[in-house]
């Protein structure tokens, strides 16, 4: 028996008020989940992933296409929606309970559970507006899980909150699919992804690109998400890349093995190629990258001479980023071109000519080896490491040490 | 997408999402299953009636009592309006009053109903029938009031002036009265909430027509007053007959016929029934609305 059918799910909005057009946030979904199954979903912003939730948890009806499910559904779609900034906690559990139509009487008799979950003891009666935001979280969580939901809809939640309650909260979830419960998570957390879904879908514009075991599709998703990306940002038109002696006609990222890529393994290098066009003869021609993480530069590499191009011309200037020299976060790449001619120096520039995601996969072979913690800064180059140790005796001989 | 065997009964605790609505009777089935979240809207929308107020809860007994004063001095003293018999104008007018404002404002809570909830609306499923049931809570309140004026105002005259004004059997009539107006205002309400999330044109407008309508209604005056060439457009409307019932319960005063009285409580039961129709359809794409 599945826990949850999803056939030909499709949901239209009708968007804009001067010349409305439809818009497909969901379009021919299907899938089917096994009872105790957790189950990643994952895609860009505005792929569709919340819109799935909400058809799900039945806060807006589909267009096209049914689902059909089993037991009771509990959603923690927007974390505490249900809470009542006046109310104390205990009358907020009752409260939050009857918004999944769930009675008094089994809230009275897992009140207790949900207390303890949560670690409210001392501040049961009072009101929730005097809450930390960590306290809150684990009140909306614990009550949710406390219902015993047969299908969770979870949405980016796990995902906030501190590391320790973080961790319960995913054992937590675990050992309820372990039960049969069935989990839809939905984050952009891939790490929680890979180490928490039994499988794993993959929406992008309403559409599925695919199911299956995490690693595979979360890496397909990384390699696709990235490069989708860089082409929206090139088709962009400003006028800045274009000057009198040429232009930049594409940024690309290219793998080792010559293909595109969107996303990289800190182990690899990766080639960044920039083509270009001249429109006059005889020009020197000087290329250079700036890297930015977070939207701060990480750093600048021009070419250390500039080189001699015969006009008009297509070329392509290529810099390769070493391996193990980016950290695993996500980079943008600006470009310029420098076009000499003779005194005349004329520049056109690229800016946020295309994202990337660097991700390590964990083999042990990065420049973090077997730790497991966050690596900070804008690079995280594989440096050499060496430690000594001498046995204490080696004080005691010391000389003048003994008298 | 390969073809996925879908169940074609389901069986025990199973559900099914589609695009239709399920119907009027599954959103019965759910409200109840949903019930208790009645009490914490009808809670919620009573408390907007004095939060972040200075006087807070004084609010409750100054907004109802204060027009009534007012209109006391304008219609029963400037302007001479007699209800008739010995009735005086102010217990005649409060009367009168109570069920209309209890009509006027049920109504407006009603549709602003699923608009002040519109937050929670896009976030959580609930059933959404809950709202405007629940948001009479505020119209009660002060429909509370009322009666407690009138009360003291039977005490009042009885002291005073000697007479019990108070029918006690015919208190049947003034239930019926109020209990029109209470489906009246709901079956309204349930086709102006769902487009009163998308334009707030529709409260406005029916601030107006609340306006006009409480002219149209014996309210202020007493239908005997009226010119028999002008009655039957007074049978119409349905507030008519709610009112006078709700003044022949309480003070033995007004005039009503059994097919006035019929026409009313058609008028109220079909708006009610298309409402809820209206409102079961509607209701699904709120959401989207918000």
């Amino acid at each position: 028996m599945k826990s949850l059918v999803v056939e030909n799910l499709g949901k239209r909005y009708r968007v804009g008020s001067k010349r409305p057009f439809d818009l497909w946030a969901l379009r021919n979904v299907s899938f089917t989940v096994e009872p105790g199954t957790i189950l990643g979903v994952i895609g860009p912003n505005g792929a569709g992933k919340t819109t799935l939730l909400k058809v799900l948890s039945r806060v807006t009806p589909p267009t096209e296409g049914r689902v059909v499910g089993r037991g009771r559904v509990v959603p923690l779609l927007a974390l505490g929606a249900g809470f009542q900034q006046d109310l104390s906690g205990r009358d907020n559990i009752y409260l939050n309970a009857a918004m999944y139509g769930i009675s008094a009487a089994e809230v009275e008799a897992r009140l207790d559970d949900i207390v303890q979950f949560a670690g409210l003891d001392d501040f049961l009666d009072s009101s929730v507006k005097r809450y930390s935001s960590g306290m809150y979280l684990r009140l909306a969580f614990s009550v949710a899980i406390n219902m015993r939901p047969d299908i969770l809809l979870a949405d980016e939640v796990l995902a906030v909150g501190d590391m320790e309650f973080q961790e319960r909260c995913l054992e937590r979830v675990q050992e309820s699919g372990r039960a049969g419960m069935t989990v839809l998570f939905v984050s952009h957390d891939m790490d929680a992804i890979t180490r928490l879904c039994d499988r794993v879908i993959w929406i992008n514009a309403g559409q599925m690109m695919g199911i299956g075991p995490p690693e595979q599709i979360v890496s397909e998703y990384q390699a696709s998400a990235w490069s989708t990306i860089n082409r929206r940002r090139q088709t962009k038109k400003s006028g800045g890349h274009v000057c009198k002696a040429g232009e930049i006609v594409f940024v690309r990222l290219v793998s080792a093995k010559g293909k595109e890529v969107g996303a990289i393994k800190v182990e690899d290098p990766v080639w960044v190629h920039i083509g270009f066009r001249t429109t006059l003869p005889r020009l020197e021609v000087r290329a250079q990258i700036d890297v930015l993480a977070r939207g701060a530069l990480a750093f600048r590499s021009v070419m250390p001479a500039s080189v001699p191009v015969d006009g008009p011309a297509d070329g392509v200037a290529k810099v390769q980023i070493p391996a193990h020299l980016l950290s695993e976060t996500t980079y943008t790449i600006s470009t310029s071109l420098a076009f000499f001619e003779g005194d005349e120096a004329y520049t056109c520039e690229l800016d946020n000519a295309t994202a990337f995601h660097v991700y390590d996969s964990a083999t042990g072979a990065s420049a973090r080896g077997t730790y497991r913690g966050q690596l900070r800064g804008a690079v995280s180059p594989k440096l050499e490491w060496d430690m000594e140790a001498h046995q204490p005796a080696a004080v005691l001989s010391e000389p003048g040490g003994a008298a | 997408m390969s073809e996925v065997p879908m169940p074609k009964t389901l069986t025990g605790d199973e559900w099914v999402i589609e695009p239709r609505g399920e119907g009027v009777r599954a959103i019965a089935r759910d409200v109840w299953q949903y019930r208790r979240l009645l009490r914490f809207f009808a809670l919620r929308s009573f408390q907007k009636l004095y939060r972040r107020t200075v006087l807070g809860v004084a609010w409750l007994f100054i907004r109802p009592l204060f027009p009534l004063l007012v209109s006391t001095l304008v219609f029963g003293g400037v302007l001479g309006v007699a209800p008739g018999g010995q009735v005086p104008y102010f217990l005649f007018l409060a009367v009168g009053t109570s069920v209309w404002e209890f009509f006027a404002s049920s109504l407006m809570w009603g549709t602003r109903s699923l608009e002040l909830n519109r937050g929670m609306l896009s976030r959580i499923y609930i059933p959404r029938l809950i709202l405007p049931i629940a948001m009479v809570a505020p119209a009660l309140m002060t429909f509370v009031i009322h009666l407690g004026v009138i009360i003291v105002a039977f005490v009042y005259y009885r002291w005073t002036r000697g007479i019990w004004f108070f029918h006690p059997l015919q208190v049947g009539w003034a239930v019926q009265g109020f209990a029109l107006a209470w489906l009246l205002s709901l079956g309204i309400a349930l086709w102006t909430s769902v487009p009163a999330l998308i334009a707030r044109d529709v409260r406005f407008t029916l601030n107006y027509v609340l306006g006009f309508w409480l002219f149209l209604t014996p309210v202020v005056y007493s239908l005997d007053s009226v010119p028999a060439k002008y009655r039957w457009a007074f049978t119409l409307n349905p507030m008519t007959a709610s009112v006078e019932s709700f003044k022949i319960g309480l003070i033995n005063l007004g005039s009503i016929d059994s097919r006035q009285l019929l026409t009313a409580w058609g008028v109220a039961l079909f708006t009610l029934i298309s409402g809820l129709l209206f409102f079961s359809r509607a209701e699904r794409n709120a959401a989207d609305k918000s």
